[in-house]
């Protein structure tokens, strides 16, 4: 089976994820996804997964796989800060 | 017959157990995968709020559009590491999330592939944790 060394490790990480979760302001997003994955997380926790259970674990892992590999957000982000540089010192670059 | 009836059972019973073994060990493993998935992204969303504020503050105290880009550019670099380590974990985590789906997954290939998403997990976290450090 998985190391429950890592396993524990994980879980300590995630936990300590929520605790600088209630102390990052406009984090309500990471708030809803991590109630969702929690869901699934006690329904593994309860014993055997039901057939619904294991399809809804995997789709919410694709979901993520792509969240994590293509980073939109993250490009949106910087995409936001470059129009605000460039708002800010507009004057500037017209000079 | 009479006595192969019997050993045909035991046999049944034995694949039932078994099946039922790996069942259990299945879920374990699709706990853990979960697990690493659900700590992989609270940590993205918290990175993407974390980063977005840094940048904003690079951008208010910036004394030139040029000194902006440069921070910018500078913090983007370091990032870079993070960005790498998202992709990494996205990656374990396809791989393990393949091999699990399988009609009969080996589980020893596919417990190992579990660990490896966890520890890009680990790394994940390490990086961003490295990350914050590094930035003046």
């Amino acid at each position: 089976m998985t190391d429950p060394a890592t396993i524990l490790q994980i879980i300590g990480s995630a936990i300590g994820l929520v605790r600088q979760i209630k102390q990052v302001e406009g984090a309500e997003r990471a708030f809803e996804e991590l109630e969702k994955l929690t869901a699934i997380m006690k329904a593994v926790s309860s014993g055997v997964m039901s057939s619904l259970d294991v399809e809804q674990a995997r789709k919410e892992i694709d979901r993520l796989v792509v969240k994590l590999m293509r980073h939109e957000e993250l490009q949106k982000g910087e995409a936001d800060v470059d129009a605000a540089l460039a708002k800010k010192f507009a004057k500037e670059d017209d000079r | 017959m009479r006595k192969t009836i019997p050993v045909v059972i035991l046999v049944v019973l034995a694949a039932a157990c078994g099946g039922a073994q790996k069942r259990q060990q299945t879920d374990a493993v699709h706990g853990a995968l979960v697990t690493a998935a659900a700590a992989a992204s609270t940590a993205y969303d918290l990175y993407a709020v974390w980063n977005h504020a840094l940048e904003m503050g690079i951008v208010d105290k910036a004394t030139s559009a040029e000194d902006g880009r440069a921070k910018l550019a500078a913090h983007r670099a370091r990032a870079g590491s993070v960005v790498a380590a998202f992709e990494a974990t996205g990656e374990a985590l396809r791989v393990a999330r393949a091999a699990l789906a399988t009609t009969d997954p080996d589980i020893g290939k596919v417990t190992q592939l579990v660990t490896e998403a966890l520890h890009a997990v680990l790394a994940l976290q390490q990086a961003i944790s490295s990350l914050k450090g590094a930035e003046p």
